[in-house]
């Protein structure tokens, strides 16, 4: 059984400060967790201004929820799960927006181009140009499987997804990679 | 391609689940037992050794290179332009709990805290139905039981004042009123003009 993992003494007695109203608490939260959320954000939404939204809007929407918080995830996890969703809604926002001002056959041109880059760069300019080429909910898993290191049953727990869809989009995310990279793969093996 | 099907040894296991568990053997997700399972089938399998290597090369790349690829993690996001948002939303908090749960709950004290956790919402919300319609038994299985009891009779029909003696075989009355003892009463007669049932 997968337990969660010992909190942080110190996140506990701010958690419990913020519920009780001192909001200025909550620095020590955003301090300590905007690199994770912003990264993950930006993963998403592959827009910096999106993820800076999409990362502030994460923190008010943990911050009016912490007595919601029930614990029965670790606090990251969760706070995860909530950042994975809003920028989720984020993304589709964008996405409608992108196809009202340019419509389907613009979009073709845009993903056509965005392989001509993956082609043209180096070898992790490659890899951040394949993993942004790719969906957006196997872009998500990959980030926080490989970039984060979370276990198959955090993932699940942040994307709300059965672990067999979770294996099932992890498997095509690195089937598509392992494609595409295949020569940077061989020469970063030396 | 022709792979192994079968191996020597009655635990090695075959090709194809060995496929479906080389990803998570990967990732470190497999239980002690199947990647026990999974590596001897990969001493002996050279196709399966393969993929493994083919595999384990790209996860090496991602986990070394993945964390990587975010240029300007922190973004332009600072504390400064989020903590007036925050202060908004801790001012529309205590209002919010100020003006319902105060006045609901907290007027009470008699609110444990552990109680307004979300589980015990949950507890509390799946068992309200299940009230809600025993209370709805309760009320229909009453008012039926007002309505065919003789008491709710009597209070709407006025009692009829009969002689007895004189009802012919097989009548029936319902809501008599018993002159000389001063009692309402109900009777079903027999053929012959006894009373065979009777209440009062």
């Amino acid at each position: 059984m997968n337990t969660p993992p010992p909190e942080d003494a110190e996140e506990k007695r701010v958690i419990e400060r913020c519920i009780e109203g001192e909001w200025s608490q909550f620095r020590y939260i955003f301090d300590k967790y905007l690199e994770k959320v912003h990264s993950l954000a930006l993963r998403i939404v592959k827009n910096r201004e999106s993820a800076a939204d999409a990362a502030q809007e994460s923190f008010i929407r943990v911050f009016r929820s912490l007595d919601r918080f029930d614990r029965r995830s670790s606090f990251s996890t969760w706070l995860y799960r909530i950042t994975y969703n809003t920028a989720l809604d984020y993304h589709r926002r964008e996405r409608r927006k992108r196809e009202r001002e340019a419509g389907p056959r613009e979009r073709q041109k845009l993903d056509a181009s965005h392989f001509e880059e993956i082609a043209r760069g180096e070898a992790r300019d490659k890899l951040k140009a394949a993993v942004e080429a790719l969906p957006v909910k196997l872009r998500a898993v990959v980030h926080l499987k490989y970039a984060e290191g979370l276990s198959y049953s955090e993932i699940c727990a942040v994307t709300g997804c059965a672990r067999g869809v979770l294996q099932k989009r992890l498997g095509q995310a690195e089937k598509k990679l392992r494609e595409t990279l295949q020569r940077e793969i061989a020469e970063w093996r030396g | 391609m022709a792979r192994v099907s079968r191996l020597a040894g009655a635990t090695v296991k075959r090709c194809g689940w060995v496929e479906r568990r080389i990803a998570e053997y990967v990732d470190g997700e497999l239980c002690a037992h199947s990647s026990q399972l999974v590596r001897e089938h990969l001493e002996r399998c050279p196709s399966c050794m393969a993929e493994y290597r083919a595999r384990r090369e790209c996860w090496d790349f991602l986990i070394s290179e993945a964390p990587r690829i975010v240029s300007d993690p922190r973004g332009d996001l600072t504390w400064e332009e989020t903590a007036p948002l925050l202060e908004k939303a801790a001012a529309t908090r205590t209002d919010t709990l100020s003006g319902i749960r105060g006045a609901i709950i907290e007027r009470c004290l008699v609110w444990p805290r552990h109680l307004a956790s979300r589980a015990a919402f949950r507890t509390r919300t799946a068992l309200l139905p299940a009230a809600g319609v025993f209370m709805a038994i309760l009320v229909i299985f009453l008012f039926s039981k007002a309505q065919k009891s003789p008491a709710g009779a009597r209070s709407e029909n006025p009692p009829t004042v009969i002689r007895i003696a004189f009802q012919p075989a097989g009548a029936k009355i319902s809501n008599g009123y018993m002159r000389d003892a001063g009692q309402k009463f109900g009777a079903t007669f027999s053929e012959r003009g006894e009373i065979r049932h009777g209440w009062h």
